[in-house]
């Protein structure tokens, strides 16, 4: 059985968390102020010289699904947190109930998503996929947002850090859907006659823990912490997205338009991709 | 018979009649001043015909005496509530004593909803029937009062007194110095509107709402109301959460035992049992295992003080 303090180890966690975030916010303020005098700001904010990109509108389907996907997982954090931290009179069963409905939408949503990047007509997946060359961009991407350097390495699509990025978000998403669905510990599952806590921990975190309803403690832990995983990676996203291309991200969102003839919004310093192999 | 002699038989019987009514009048309203002012006092209490089933018999003669109390030379039925309610139906009815005044008065209207509604008086106030002046010369009518719960309730009454909160004897068997501090049946349950509970969901959820004002006030547990505080227990039900256990769902209800008793259902080796965490609606897959989240039920705020980064933040700020 673990010996750590249950109660120690959720405190904790959010306090970490709270001062991590704050923490996020202040190396934002810090960037973006450093974004003046390394000549940024004035390159994109005054000047209009954005990101080039390598292909015109995305398509309107990946769109779509990321409004989904971002509206829903608002939606799962601001119930999720809501029913840790009761904050709003008259308890926590609507809460839950809508947190279940956004669940399942999420989960249908990245479905779709997958669908979309695997087997549509314009399966994206390699868009995603992080290769040798963007491995080896990774020292020059990671400079270049910290400032150690002022040109970005252009390998793709997207950068070796937002693809890890995303793939986190996709792999973060399949294990938080399965600790939230080994929360469930009162609904059995019709014919089967088990819960889900008793199918997914039953078998292995239980014993360890001292039974199901432990097991479901340890899983609610776990499942909050994702949660703020998810919230600090989404905020570095969106402050990213802001400030290092504010058009395309308009555009994402159906504001603003995509300058083609310029192959994106003027013309960003980029480096030629390294020779793969 | 002519019409002369008839008119004058008239007249002898229409000034009779008037005399008698006059006479009549009189008297009853010679009656009606010397009841006045406790009626009037009464009648402040408006609804209070809907449980009055006897009136005073007698009328009701209130005298001070020069002894600092009151004597009253009358004998009220008990019967029922409306002998009483003459006086405790005035919601001005209060005793000062010192700095403070007491309201002794019965709001009838919630008596008539509560679940002692058809109880009468008596059958609580067991010591009150046709004694007067009462709550004078040392009488602990409180404690009467309250203790005559178990004559109609003995299993609970039996159920109380095995619990912490009844008053257990020195070992040279004197009586407990701690029993004027230990709630009897009414300091929980409440008095007069005592909540209807049976086939009563709405009084259910009343009485579950106020488990600050049962456990929690202060003198009794409201250090335990505060620290009860942890995210899904205590700070969920301090938010309405119906499906947040109250103070007795885990502690127990009548035998209310400190968790350091082997049989109290908050000790550590019974947190798995169907009257503690397994309670059905709660963690029915509960085990010992569950004994780890305990210290945080009521322990959330002195954990989160004894945490580095809190430390840490406090000596930054200067807080500590």
């Amino acid at each position: 059985m673990f010996s750590i303090s249950y109660g120690d180890v959720n405190v904790m966690l959010d306090y970490v968390f709270m001062a991590l975030y704050v923490v996020v916010l202040a190396v934002f303020a810090f960037h973006f102020f450093m974004s003046i005098p390394m000549g940024r700001f004035r390159k994109k904010w005054i000047e209009g010289k954005w990101p080039e990109h390598d292909e015109p509108h995305p398509p309107a389907l990946p769109k779509y699904i990321h409004f989904q996907h971002l509206v829903m997982m608002f939606v799962l954090g601001f119930t999720g947190l809501a029913i840790r931290f009761p904050f709003i009179q008259g308890g926590r069963t609507t809460l839950r109930y809508v947190h279940y409905v956004a669940m399942v939408i999420v989960i249908a949503t990245f479905i779709w998503r997958l669908w979309y990047a695997f087997a549509s007509k314009r399966r994206d997946w390699r868009a995603f996929a992080i290769t040798k060359r963007d491995a080896k961009s990774l020292i020059g991407v990671a400079a270049y947002y910290s400032f150690f350097s002022n040109s970005k390495p252009h390998t793709d699509k997207y950068n070796v850090m937002q693809k890890g990025t995303y793939l986190l978000f996709a792999l973060l998403m399949a294990v938080q859907a399965l600790c939230g669905l080994a929360l469930l510990e009162f609904w059995k599952i019709p014919y089967i006659g088990l819960t889900f806590s008793q199918i997914l921990l039953g078998w292995w975190l239980a014993p360890m823990v001292g039974g199901v309803a432990m097991a479901v403690a340890w899983m609610r832990t776990l499942h909050y912490s994702i949660t703020w995983i998810f919230i600090i990676v989404v905020t570095v996203h969106m402050y990213l997205s802001a400030t290092e291309d504010i058009p395309v991200t308009l555009d994402f969102f159906g504001f603003g338009s995509h300058d083609d003839a310029e192959g994106g919004h003027g013309h960003a310093t980029v480096v030629a991709p390294a020779e793969e192999g | 018979m002519s019409p002369v002699r008839i008119e004058r038989r008239v007249l002898v019987a229409g000034i009779l009649l008037v005399v008698t009514i006059v006479v009549v009048a009189l008297t009853t309203a010679v009656a009606g001043a010397e009841v006045k002012p406790v009626l009037t006092a009464s009648t402040v209490s408006t609804a209070t015909a809907a449980v009055t089933t006897i009136t005073p018999s007698i009328a009701a003669t209130a005298v001070p005496s020069g002894s600092g109390g009151y004597a009253m030379d009358f004998t009220l039925p008990t019967f029922g509530k409306s002998g009483c309610m003459v006086c405790h139906g005035d919601p001005n009815l209060v005793v000062s004593q010192g700095d403070a005044t007491h309201s002794f008065w019965v709001d009838e209207v919630a008596y008539s909803h509560s679940a002692h509604a058809t109880v009468v008086c008596t059958g609580c106030h067991t010591d009150y029937g046709y004694k007067a002046p009462h709550g004078q010369g040392g009488q602990d009518w409180r404690a009467v009062a309250k203790q005559s719960c178990k004559n109609c309730h003995p299993n609970e009454f039996r159920d109380w007194s095995l619990g912490a909160h009844a008053p257990v004897p020195t070992a040279d068997k004197k009586p407990d110095p701690k029993a004027a501090s230990k709630p009897l049946c009414g300091d929980c349950h409440g008095g007069h509107n005592m909540v209807v509970l049976k086939n009563n969901p709405a009084g259910q959820a009343e009485v579950r709402a106020q488990a600050q004002q049962m456990c929690g006030r202060q003198g009794c547990h409201a250090d335990y109301w505060a620290n009860y505080n942890d995210y899904y227990h205590g700070a969920a039900y301090k938010t309405g959460a119906a499906d947040a256990p109250t103070c007795w769902t885990c502690h127990g209800t009548h035998t209310v035992l400190k968790s350091s008793d082997r049989f109290s259902p908050t000790n550590a080796a019974n947190l798995g049992a169907a009257n503690s965490c397994g309670t059905p609606g709660c963690h029915t897959d509960s085990a010992p295992g569950l004994a780890a989240y305990a210290p945080l039920i009521h322990g959330r705020a002195t954990i989160s003080a004894k945490n580095p980064v809190v430390r840490l933040l406090d000596f930054v700020l200067g807080r500590k």
